[in-house]
C-alpha cells in the first residue's frame, strides 16, 4: 500500500529532479488515489443513462460518497390539500427521485440506483404530537412494485394511533 | 481522464515528458474527487446528503460537533432552539436559506422506559433561520389502554443537513505537457511546473486529512457514521450482515445491546424500524425505536409496538436499521 510523503517543494530553478524524487511523488498520487477511492466514487466519467427509467451510478461518480454509512441522499417531502384532493410534493435527490402518497399519512418514495436501502425519517411538524417510521420496500408491500421506501405517519390520539399527513424529512441510506 | 498509475522509475530511466504529463492528469483527478462533497478550502464535508452537524441536545445544552458560534437555547419544556444567524454558524452559512432545505434526523434516548418521539419545525423569521426540535414521551403506562403523550426534557441526537455550501477553489494552473528534450533543471518553467505539482498533492492531502483517516481515506468525523446495518429479529434471535455491529446481546423482549468498535464520546444513533423481514408481521405495524449509548463501546436499543387490539404501547422485537456516530 503506496503511503503519502511529503516531498520538499523545489525553491530554485537548479532544482535537479531525480528518479527517487519522483518515484515518491507518484506513491502520493497512488496514496491519494487509494484513499480517496476508500468512501468515494472512483469513475471519471460515466455514458448518460440508457433510458428515462435509469439513473446514472451516482454511488460511483468520481468523488461521490460511497458508503452505506453515509446517507445517500435526503429529502424533504411536504403533502398539501389542493381543494378537495390531496397531493405531495418533494424536490428529487440523486436516489429518492419521486414520491406518491397512497392514503393519509401512507407514503411511497421511489429509490433508484441501490440496491438495498433504509429510510430515517423526522417529523417536520414540531408542534404535533406526530411520529414517523420508514421502512423499505421489501418485501413489496401495496399497490407499487417500484423499489422504494414506505413512510408512515401517526397521530397520537387519546386512546388510538390516528393516520395523519405531516411533512417529514427522509435520510436515504443504502448500497 | 481516468487514474493512470505510473510505473516506478530506475536510475537512468528517462522521468519525462509524457510521466510528467500524466503525473498533471492523475492530479486533475485526484482535484475532482476531492473537490465534489468536500469544500477546498478546509476539507469539511460539503453535501446535502452528508450531515454538516451532528451532536446531541442534553441536559438543555448542546454537545457535539460545531459549538462556536452556535446559537442554541432551551425554550421550555422539552423544547429546544437553533438560530442560525446570517453570520452566525460560518459552518453552515444558511442565513437566507429555504427552511425546507434544513433537513434533519433525530433520535430521541430514552431515560424511562417508555417510548420517546422527536419532533422538528424550521422556518424563517426578521432574517433568522430557526430550527426548534421537540421531545416527548408516553405517560400512559405500557401494556395499559391509553396514547397520551407529554413534552419532556430529553436527550435527542441531532443530524443536520443542508445543501453545499459555494467554496472558492483556488486551484493552481497545473501544466497542460511538459516539452520533450529539456529537462527540469534547464528550464525554469518546468521547475515551476514541477514545484506546482508538489504543491498541488500537498492540497489534496491536507484536505483528505481534514475529516478523513489520510492514512487509510476512512472518514474520522462525528458528522459519519462509523457503524451502520440493519438489524432483524427471526422470532428467536437478532443478527446482523453489517461488519461493523460486532455483536448483539438480547437483553429481554425490545430491549438489546449492540456491540461496535469503542468511540469518542457523544456517540449518537439514528434508528428506524424496518418490515419484519424473517418473521412475518404487518408491514405497517406501528414500531418505535429509541437508542442510546451504554457505553463507548455499546449502544442499548429499545423497540415498542402499539398493540392495535388492545390499543396500547408494549416492549417488543422487531427489525430496525440503525446508523451509529461517534467522535
Amino acid at each position: 500500500v503506496a503511503t503519502y510523503t511529503k516531498i520538499p517543494k523545489p525553491t530554485s530553478a537548479n532544482y535537479a529532479l531525480g528518479y527517487q524524487t519522483f518515484n515518491t511523488a507518484t506513491q502520493n498520487q497512488l496514496a491519494l488515489r487509494d484513499a480517496w477511492a476508500l468512501r468515494h466514487g472512483a469513475v471519471d466519467f460515466q455514458p448518460p443513462p440508457a433510458n428515462a427509467q435509469s439513473r446514472p451510478d451516482w454511488t460511483t461518480w468520481l468523488g461521490r460518497h460511497n458508503d452505506e454509512r453515509i446517507p445517500r441522499d435526503v429529502v424533504y417531502v411536504r403533502p398539501r390539500v389542493s381543494g378537495a384532493s390531496y397531493a405531495v410534493d418533494m424536490l428529487a435527490g440523486h436516489h429518492a427521485t419521486a414520491v406518491s402518497r397512497f392514503a393519509a399519512g401512507a407514503y411511497f418514495v421511489r429509490v433508484l440506483g441501490l440496491q438495498n436501502y433504509w429510510g430515517v425519517a423526522a417529523i417536520a411538524a414540531g408542534n404535533l404530537a406526530v411520529w414517523a417510521m420508514a421502512r423499505s420496500d421489501y418485501p413489496p408491500y401495496g399497490s407499487t412494485s417500484q423499489s422504494g421506501i414506505w413512510v408512515f405517519t401517526y397521530s397520537m390520539g387519546a386512546s388510538s394511533l390516528v393516520a395523519v399527513d405531516a411533512p417529514f424529512t427522509l435520510a436515504v441510506y443504502g448500497s | 481522464m481516468p487514474f493512470s498509475v505510473i510505473p516506478s522509475k530506475a536510475w537512468k530511466d528517462s522521468l519525462g515528458p509524457q510521466a510528467l504529463t500524466t503525473m498533471s492528469e492523475n492530479l486533475r483527478y485526484l482535484r475532482r474527487a476531492s473537490a465534489r462533497e468536500h469544500r477546498w478550502s478546509n476539507g469539511q464535508h460539503n453535501a446535502f446528503e452528508v450531515p454538516r452537524i451532528v451532536g446531541r441536545i442534553v441536559a438543555n445544552a448542546w454537545t457535539g460537533s460545531y459549538t462556536s458560534k452556535f446559537i442554541f437555547s432551551h425554550l421550555g419544556t422539552g423544547q429546544y432552539r437553533f438560530v442560525f444567524a446570517a453570520d452566525g454558524n460560518v459552518a453552515l452559512s444558511v442565513g437566507s436559506l429555504d427552511p425546507s432545505l434544513l433537513r434533519v434526523q433525530l433520535n430521541s434516548l430514552r431515560e424511562n422506559p417508555v417510548p420517546y418521539l422527536a419532533t422538528y419545525t424550521t422556518y424563517f423569521s426578521a432574517g433568522l433561520l430557526y430550527l426548534d426540535v421537540f421531545v416527548r414521551r408516553l405517560t400512559s403506562t405500557l401494556g395499559v389502554a391509553g396514547n397520551a403523550w407529554a413534552l419532556i426534557d430529553g436527550d435527542v441526537d441531532v443530524a443536520i443537513h443542508c445543501p453545499p455550501v459555494p467554496d472558492a477553489i483556488t486551484y493552481a494552473a497545473l501544466p497542460q505537457a511538459f516539452t520533450r528534450g529539456v529537462s527540469l533543471p534547464a528550464v525554469a518553467s518546468n521547475a515551476a511546473d514541477w514545484a506546482t505539482q508538489v504543491q498541488e498533492a500537498g492540497e489534496i492531502q491536507r484536505i483528505l486529512s481534514a475529516e478523513h483517516v489520510s492514512t487509510t481515506g476512512e472518514h474520522n468525523v462525528l458528522e459519519v457514521a462509523k457503524a451502520s446495518g440493519l438489524v432483524t429479529w427471526n422470532g428467536t434471535a437478532y443478527s446482523t450482515t453489517s461488519s461493523t455491529i460486532t455483536g448483539i446481546t438480547r437483553v429481554s423482549a425490545g430491549s438489546l445491546q449492540l456491540t461496535h468498535a469503542t468511540w469518542v464520546t457523544p456517540t449518537g444513533a439514528f434508528v428506524s424500524p424496518d418490515y419484519a423481514r424473517t418473521n412475518g408481521g404487518s408491514p405497517t405495524a406501528p414500531i418505535i425505536v429509541n437508542a442510546r449509548q451504554q457505553t463507548t463501546g455499546i449502544m442499548n436499543v429499545y423497540i415498542y409496538a402499539w398493540d392495535q387490539v388492545n390499543l396500547w404501547w408494549q416492549v417488543a422485537d422487531a427489525d430496525f436499521f440503525i446508523a451509529m456516530h461517534g467522535g
